[in-house]
């Protein structure tokens, strides 16, 4: 129920933000070189921006609710949840690759690093991790692509910008596409990730529960794995879910780097371009996301700690 | 005490932690040995080494920052020198271990019917299905009721007292030739301690498997054990069956120990004497007799020679590392007993001429 609220409160911001904050004038931008002024009011009145702004929210809404109609873009004049969902499959590959990287990457480098503390591999790991953290990911983009791109690169070996296509077209052109940008949209998480591991499994390691574990003559492979990763996993998990939202952010840059065709350069292109409905059908869909991801990581806490499941 | 028929023998243990701070002198050249289906009790306060010298025995003190000397025999196998794979089939199979806080030491994602499976089919090349009757029998054992359903609870479900009984099923999942008992009463309520003590008890006797049982409340050992080894800063600095260390004790800790423990066989107006200070720093060990700041008897030749732990004349197999003249040890324990305070038998002591020393070993040399 609570998902709607948001939902809605979401939508009314963006509105509100679009209105009441100095943006570009969509009808002005779309009026051609020489605009008169009642070309401009010709424009306005047939996108609906001569009505109040609440006017507009209400009927937009209505279209919503509805007719799940996110309107028409001002910049395409086709339908937003056309666009949103011809893209979707795009975004949705490049954050569920970046996703799997840095789970997997974050995991494996903190419990080595818990495992090993103050050896080499786990100064090496962590000094490589501030590096990634501190790094902004359009930089990273921009160096990886100078660096490693077929096109541009020092050492061609990944394909560069905008050699993305879907998975349905070529599943290894699609893979190799992607690599780059997956590593550059992981590498912040994975090393934030490998850090919180690192603190968390070395705090669970000298449980009582571990001693325990080891004093029944259970081998320290499983005890890390079952016994202590188990527990150190747990924070990780509700931190995954706010993660994804800032994933989203990321995802928008890491696009726009490569020119991968999804939701993220979507946004960007519709902020420029004044398209209001496109920027609330983007806005509206993160949000959408987020409190999923929110609510499939509290079903999940639920599952992982057996303590909350009764509260 | 090296009885050619014991099960576990120790020989002049010792550990060392090599910390930041210095060298922590965890356990200091410790010797017993326990013979099975006996029980030991090893009493001393926390920072004793008390349950340093069981870790190690599993080797879960191992690490590059401890060095470990001495030996621990097994059946003949110094677990010291073993290595981590062989020592590692030993823990929970023949060596079982419990721990002081039942709570903390279950993992709280687990089912404990899951925790009794992981010991059994750790040792044992069973089936799942034959592991979880296991763990039901192992439940019923320890006295847990309606094993059936509390196979599948959860520790955070159970009391403390049926956490440690949880606890003791798991010890005895592959029946243990040893089970080493860390403190298992201190965090449970007094009834529940008596009960848990009864149990460990029972089962010892049903399943003929020796015990070594470690706190600091000589009251817990005193029905349980046959024999109690008094640890002080690292040391053992007095031995003896269970009997004579109540009847006939003859260090000034172990009177400590005694003095403190309030009974019902004496006048309720009666103090209780505690011991006073704290325990040393086992970085900075205080020179001669480690108990020297604490001992009220103490006198100026105690700070320079250290003891070594020694027969007791005309007392088989008790020993005592004080540097006290025999038969002054006896007056004072006398004049204790009478209601008489340290401060009064002190004076008792000052009074006669300083004794010759019975024994003095200069510091680093083996004791015992």
């Amino acid at each position: 129920m609570w998902v709607i609220v948001l939902l809605f409160g979401v939508s009314l911001i963006t509105f509100v933000i679009f209105y009441l904050l100095p943006s570009s004038n969509p009808a002005l931008l779309r009026a051609g070189h020489q605009p008169t002024a009642a070309l401009i009011k010709a424009i306005d009145h047939e996108y609906g921006l001569d009505k109040p702004w609440y006017n507009q929210y209400l009927d937009y809404m209505k279209a919503l609710v509805l007719h799940f109609n996110f309107g028409y873009s001002f910049e395409y004049q086709t339908p937003v949840r056309t666009m949103i969902f011809n893209r979707l499959p795009a975004t949705i590959s490049l954050a569920l690759g970046a996703a799997v990287i840095w789970l997997v990457s974050g995991i494996i480098i903190g419990t080595i690093s818990a495992v090993r503390p103050r050896s080499r591999f786990d100064r090496a790991s962590m000094g490589l991790a501030l590096v990634a953290i501190s790094a902004p990911p359009y930089w990273l983009g921009l160096l990886t692509l100078f660096l490693f791109s077929t096109s541009v690169g020092k050492f061609p070996i990944f394909p560069g910008a905008g050699s993305y296509v879907p998975l349905t077209q070529n599943p290894v052109h699609w893979f190799t596409s992607l690599i780059l940008p997956w590593l550059v949209l992981a590498a912040s998480f994975a090393a934030i990730y490998a850090r919180l591991l690192r603190g968390n499994l070395m705090e669970v390691m000298s449980e009582d529960y571990i001693r325990t574990a080891r004093a029944k003559g259970v081998p320290e492979r499983r005890v890390i794995v079952r016994h202590g990763i188990r527990s150190a996993i747990t924070p990780l998990v509700s931190a995954a879910g706010v993660d994804i939202g800032v994933l989203l952010g990321g995802v928008i840059l890491v696009e726009t780097v490569f020119t991968i065709p999804g939701i993220g350069q979507l946004a960007y292109q519709s902020i420029l371009q004044g398209d209001l409905p496109m920027i609330q059908g983007t806005v509206l869909l993160g949000a959408f996301f987020i409190v999923i991801m929110n609510l499939i990581v509290d079903i999940g806490y639920a599952f992982i700690d057996p303590r909350v499941r009764y509260t | 005490m090296s009885a050619p028929e014991a099960l576990l023998e120790v020989v002049n243990l010792k550990v060392e932690f090599h910390t930041d701070d210095g060298v922590v002198h965890a356990v200091d050249g410790v010797s017993y040995a326990v013979k099975p289906g006996t029980t030991l009790g090893i009493v001393g306060e926390s920072g004793s080494g008390k349950s340093v010298s069981a870790l190690t025995m599993l080797g879960l003190t191992r690490s590059r920052r401890t060095t470990v000397s001495g030996r621990i025999l097994f059946e003949g196998r110094d677990l010291l020198t073993l290595p981590d794979e062989e020592l590692r089939q030993i823990r929970g199979n023949d060596i079982a271990m419990i721990f002081q806080d039942p709570l903390s030491s279950l993992h709280p994602f687990y089912k404990v019917g899951y925790q009794l499976m992981e010991a059994v089919l750790t040792h044992r090349s069973v089936s799942k299905a034959a592991a979880r009757d296991r763990a039901i029998d192992l439940l019923e054992l320890v006295g847990i009721p309606d094993p059936h359903r509390r196979v599948d609870a959860y520790p955070h479900e159970f009391s403390g007292g049926m956490r440690q009984r949880a606890m003791i099923a798991m010890a005895l999942a592959n029946e243990p030739k040893l089970l080493i008992a860390d403190e298992p009463t201190t965090a449970l309520d007094v009834t529940v301690q008596a009960q848990i003590l009864a149990l460990l008890e029972d089962l010892q006797q049903r399943l003929g498997m020796a015990m070594i049982i470690i706190t600091h409340d000589l009251g817990v050992v005193a029905e349980v054990a046959e024999e109690i080894g008094v640890m002080y800063a690292g040391r053992i600095v007095e031995h003896a069956s269970t009997e004579r260390i109540f009847s006939s004790p003859q260090h000034p800790y172990t009177w400590g120990l005694l003095k403190s423990i309030p009974r019902l066989d004496t006048p309720r107006s009666e103090e209780l004497v505690p011991i006073s200070g704290r325990p040393p720093s086992l970085i900075n060990r205080p020179p001669g007799c480690h108990f020297h700041p604490r001992c009220p008897y103490v006198r100026e030749q105690h700070r320079r020679s250290d003891p070594r732990l020694q027969p007791v004349p005309g007392e088989l197999g008790h020993e005592v590392a004080c540097l006290l003249p025999p038969e002054m040890r006896k007056r004072v324990w006398q004049g204790l007993q009478a209601g008489q305070t340290p401060d009064e038998l002190r004076l008792l002591i000052d009074e006669k001429p300083a004794p010759e020393p019975i024994a003095a070993a200069p510091p680093g040399e083996e004791a015992g």
